[in-house]
């Protein structure tokens, strides 16, 4: 397949005849003049020459480098793919390929990057929750690439099925970031240089610590702080993710979920995950950064894991431009971002690959209504993808229950629309969290609730016993039951809802005022 | 890294009620400073007192015995040695004022011992008995000498280890060990003992120890344990206690295992069987104790003795309470010495003691370059110097880095004197490394000295990196990379690590993902795509009943 390239010399004629048209009956009948955002105009000022596409069953990376080199590369985020899920002890849930935009030193990427009034961003940037995108913008051809490896490796524990609390995320992208490639796997475990912040600059009382997150403005802010903030999540999730005893995972994941339900984090609690409290833990942190010698571990890929074959394809002109228009209005929070993102929806995709990142664009713009038609587009057209179906549940949730209330109920119609797309969503990824949750809480509000309701109501909760949150699940149940008149279910459920500590804000407020109704009888 | 300490000792036979007295003194003196004090030197100690000469000469002549004695028997060195000074007093009302803790502090304690940055200090109250006064002195120095060779031990050896040594006799050319002490015998007739893992998990909080108490239980059984292990008729092999105490008196190792499981394996029994047996050998057994050969040390005649005039009595007096309490009078006296323009290194080594624990490390710096400048000899102050500088400049590591001539001289003045001051100590060594891996001019004679010492040093790896420095600065590129790929053996911690991967990476034109020079552990296999999940997500948990219809 051959780059598309631009046919300079028809410009200024098209440009002309555009321009000598009389008005008249032909000007009625034109359309109007095509715009183009900040970003597109940028991109068409370049050629994204010796574009490629290098695809692995779950990664696709556009580069412009070398594709020897980059073969390598595709070849290792499918090992560290797979020795993630064995670390974690988490099958991935069903997904498309992670996106990886991989620009080359000299790229046409790079100067676009030094051009025009936006503010460039971090070096490496994960771009949309609906369609995972890492880019890949510093120089990984000489500095290397574990920065991209720590964005990859956050990026895993969402195909993983996990959410992840702030502190643990961090420490994720730390532990990841130091993976190295070996003969036959790779070698994960390295010490993160980052963990040497705490020895430059201290440590932040434990309790305080699990309460930054984002927004804090000790991580936004410049100077040590976010230093600091890093070293010490490198500290803690290196220490667990390396202990030689079983239940090293457990206790962290449990740390995170009840970091996620809102719990406070106090000693007492730390000690009930961890055995031992933050006096102790606080001494076991500092010897341990200082330890010598920190043993890394060599995974070794089993024979016929990485049986594929990478294939590579050339990118037209057409969908780097599309594709970087795209990154920019993900990356960049302005106002120019917004205006692309309206100029794309007007004029629409012409790579239908790339649908995904427009509709992630959508949702992080909040332009519901549009990613909602866009992904009843992409479904009409066949997209089987689980997450896609996922998504357009999930938005028509949104407009429909938005947030569940005991007063809240379903018309048939609206069970019905909501009925078919959660099943759909179902039947690509059966355990996919945030699904589960919404689809239990469609059934629970069904105006005409019945038996078999409960039935599937019960269903999801074990389905995702061990396997993400049942909490609205559980809620949801004891709701409908109490609907269906089994109070002593519904008491029994509240009461375990209320007396857990995993059970989320969201679902106490729900509690409260079934609580309230119940009472009222 | 440095603490100041103030233990303060309370021994049974000496507890006497708090005079309401203290005595008259002129608030613009320094108690004592009238009176004619003595400073009597030997190889490794100093004492300044007011007592007799045949005094002093003994307690050194004790100090050197013990020294020589510990080091042997423990097979261990000084590897972090300081100065030590003691001072003796005549009177028990001036040795309270330079060791009560506040005005109101009526503790009656028979000895002090102070850490400071650059010095210890021992203050001893006068006693009736020598052999008191001796066990006392004796006790604290086994504590600074644990600190003193590197060794962190926890609690109950360190305790143990202290009155077992404390009772050390001298008769000519024999030293007898593990004299029993008959108040601790007491102690344990009296009282049950203290189960043993509640022994071994004492630490700075707990109550056991914050007793402060010589006649404690802790104490005494902390000494019986490992008299009977020594001494008594244990019929337990000294290989199979070293082999315990080998990790168990370490903090750091026994953190890394579980003392139980050790404590089995090592002798044979469980905790129960030898809390039986100590029970058994403090009340019924008899306490028996070892010779050894006096050690070859000089004899005390050979020691130095100088008559101090007013002004240096004085001085050591302020130095004294300045160092144990941050006497306000004590400072003045100093700080007035400075005005007066003083050229008494040790005024300015106390000053910057104090400053640097009053966290004011600049002044400290200030004050310590000038004890340099005018001829300490005290190597602590070279060595900090040192290392204070080698922060500023190696911070943020950047192999690249080129220090200035005039710095590099500066550092490997102090250095050089502070290692020839005290050649044992091993962080001079290790500074000087880093001086020459990053000077424009690398002096081999230095490199050599530092590699004769490299197997005694404690910092290997980071020693590894400047070595490998040096070397590529010397043009001995292949040498500089073959020493740094070996870095791994000598188990870096995560900075050396990654500065040395850094460099290596620079050296051979690759990126740092391409370089690892740590160790690998354990190397799994087969790791594949996972078809179920076996970690479990929590969340609230689903009963089993969920309200099923019931069927029947």
């Amino acid at each position: 397949m051959t780059v598309d390239r631009p046919k300079r010399w028809l410009i200024p004629i098209v440009l002309g005849i555009g321009l000598i048209v009389p008005t008249g009956a032909w000007a009625e009948e034109q359309e109007a003049p095509v715009e183009m955002s900040a970003y597109e105009v940028m991109a068409h000022s370049v050629k994204f020459r010796n574009w490629k596409k290098l695809s692995s069953p779950n990664f696709t990376v556009y580069t412009d480098a070398r594709s020897r080199r980059v073969r390598g590369l595709v070849r290792e985020m499918e090992m560290m793919h797979l020795a993630a899920q064995v670390i974690l002890g988490r099958r991935p849930l069903h997904h498309e390929p992670v996106r990886v935009i991989l620009p080359n030193s000299w790229s046409d990427w790079r100067k676009l990057r030094s051009r025009g009034e936006v503010q460039w961003q971090v070096a490496v940037s994960s771009l949309s929750s609906f369609s995972p995108t890492c880019l890949v913008e510093y120089n990984w051809n000489e500095d290397g690439a574990k920065i991209m490896w720590a964005s990859l490796g956050k990026i895993e524990m969402d195909l993983l099925g996990l959410n992840t609390s702030f502190a643990f995320s961090r420490g994720i992208g730390s532990f990841f970031e130091t993976v190295r490639p070996v003969s036959g796997g790779l070698r994960i475990g390295i010490p993160n240089r980052r963990m040497t912040a705490v020895i430059d600059y201290g440590f932040y009382d434990w309790s305080r610590f699990f309460t930054f997150n984002g927004l804090s403005p000790e991580f936004t802010r410049d100077g040590n702080a976010v230093h600091r903030i890093d070293g010490q999540a490198a500290v803690f999730v290196h220490y667990w993710m390396m202990q030689d005893e079983s239940r090293r995972i457990d206790r962290l994941f449990d740390w995170n979920a009840r970091l996620l339900a809102g719990a406070e984090p106090t000693s007492d609690l730390f000690c009930k995950v961890f055995e031992m409290d933050f006096f102790i833990w606080q001494e076991e942190a500092f010897n341990y950064v200082r330890q010598k010698g920190f043993p890394a571990i060599d995974y070794a890929i089993a024979p016929g894991a990485l049986d594929f074959v990478v294939t590579e394809l050339d990118v037209k002109t057409a969908e780097m431009r599309e594709l970087f228009t795209l990154a920019q209005i993900l990356n960049q929070k302005v106002e120019a971002s917004e205006e692309a993102l309206d100029t794309l929806l007007k004029r629409g995709l012409a790579t239908s690959d790339l649908m995904p990142m427009l509709v992630g664009a959508c949702l992080e713009w909040e332009r519901y209504e549009a990613a909602e038609s866009l992904l009843g587009e992409m479904i009409n057209e066949g997209d089987e993808a689980a997450k896609t179906h996922a998504e357009y549940a999930r938005l028509a949730f949104r407009r429909i229950v938005e947030m569940p209330t005991p007063s809240s109920r379903l018309s048939e119609e609206e069970y019905h629309e909501l009925a078919s797309r959660f099943v759909s969503a179902l039947a690509r990824e059966p355990i996919r969290s945030g699904v589960n949750a919404r689809w239990a809480w469609v059934v629970a509000l069904r105006e005409d609730l019945s038996a078999s309701d409960l039935d599937e109501l019960r269903r999801v909760c074990r389905r995702m016993d061990g396997n993400g949150d049942t909490d609205d699940p559980l809620a949801a149940l004891a709701f409908a039951s109490w609907r269906m008149g089994d109070t002593n279910t519904a008491e029994r459920l509240h009461r375990l809802l209320e007396e857990s500590p995993y059970t989320d804000k969201g679902v106490h407020a729900f509690l409260e005022e079934f609580r309230k109704v119940r009472d009222q009888g | 890294m440095y603490r100041c300490i103030i233990r303060t000792l309370f021994c049974l036979a000496f507890v006497q009620t708090a005079s309401p007295i203290w005595g008259q003194w002129d608030g613009q003196r320094l108690p004592g400073a009238k009176k004619d004090w003595i400073q009597i030197e030997s190889p490794n100690f100093e004492v300044f007192t007011d007592r007799p000469e045949w005094f002093g000469r003994a307690t050194l002549h004790d100090l050197e015995t013990l020294r020589a004695i510990f080091l042997e028997q423990l097979g261990v060195a000084e590897k972090h040695r300081i100065q030590v000074s003691i001072f003796a007093f005549s009177d028990g009302r001036d040795y309270r004022f330079y060791t009560r803790k506040s005005i109101d502090d009526r503790r009656e304690t028979a000895g002090v011992y102070v850490t400071s940055p650059d010095r210890a200090t021992i203050v001893l109250r006068p006693m009736d008995g020598q052999d008191s006064a001796r066990r006392v002195v004796f006790h604290e120095f086994v504590h600074h000498l644990f600190r003193v060779v590197g060794t962190e031990p926890p609690i109950w050896f360190n305790e143990g280890t202290a009155e077992l040594y404390s009772g050390i006799r001298f008769d000519g050319d024999e030293v007898t060990i593990g004299m029993p002490h008959t108040d601790l015998v007491e102690i344990l007739r009296r009282r049950k003992l203290l189960p043993l893992e509640e022994l071994f998990a004492v630490d700075e909080d707990s109550h056991h120890y914050n007793r402060n108490d010589h006649a404690g239980l802790f104490y005494a059984q902390s000494w019986a344990l490992l008299h009977y292990w020594r001494f008594g008729d244990s019929k337990l092999a000294m290989e199979d206690v070293k082999r315990f105490l080998t990790v168990a008196g370490q903090r750091d190792r026994l953190s890394k295992t579980n003392i139980r499981s050790l404590f089995e394996e090592c002798f044979g029994m469980d905790f129960r069987k030898m809390e039986s047996r100590l029970k058994r050998y403090v009340h019924k057994g008899r306490y028996t104790y070892g010779t050894v050969p006096a050690p070859d040390i000089p004899e005390r005649s050979t020691y130095t003795r100088t008559d101090l005039t007013t002004g240096q009595t004085r001085m050591r007096l302020a130095e004294l309470a300045t160092r144990t309490r941050g006497e306000p009078l004590g400072r003045l006296a100093l700080l007035e010495a400075v005005a007066s323009d003083t050229q008494d290194p040790r005024v300015f080594e106390v000053l910057g003691s104090d400053a640097k624990l009053a966290n004011k490390l600049e002044l400290a710096l200030e004050y310590w370059q000038q004890a340099y400048e005018f001829g300490s000899a005290n190597h602590v102050i070279m060595t900090e110097l040192a290392r204070e500088r080698w922060q500023t400049w190696f911070s943020d590591y950047t192999s690249s880095l080129r220090l200035p001539a005039a710095e590099a001289d500066y550092n490997r003045d102090l250095l050089l004197t502070s290692i020839r001051l005290e050649p044992e100590q091993t962080e001079a060594y290790e500074l000087l490394a880093w001086i020459e891996g990053f000077a424009e001019d690398p002096k081999p004679a230095n490199l050599n000295l530092v590699q004769e010492r490299f197997p005694l040093l404690k910092e290997k790896a980071r020693t590894v990196l400047a070595i490998a420095m040096s070397r590529k600065r010397l043009d001995m590129e292949e040498r500089a990379i073959s020493i740094l790929e070996a870095i791994g053996k000598f188990e870096p911690d995560v900075w050396t690590l990654h500065a040395a991967e850094q460099t290596l990476a620079e050296w051979k034109g690759r990126t740092t993902n391409e370089v690892y020079l740590g160790q690998v552990g354990n190397v799994r296999t087969e790791v594949a795509q996972l078809k179920q999940s076996f970690t479990r997500i929590p969340s609230v948990p689903v009963p089993l009943d969920l309200g099923e219809p019931d069927d029947s």
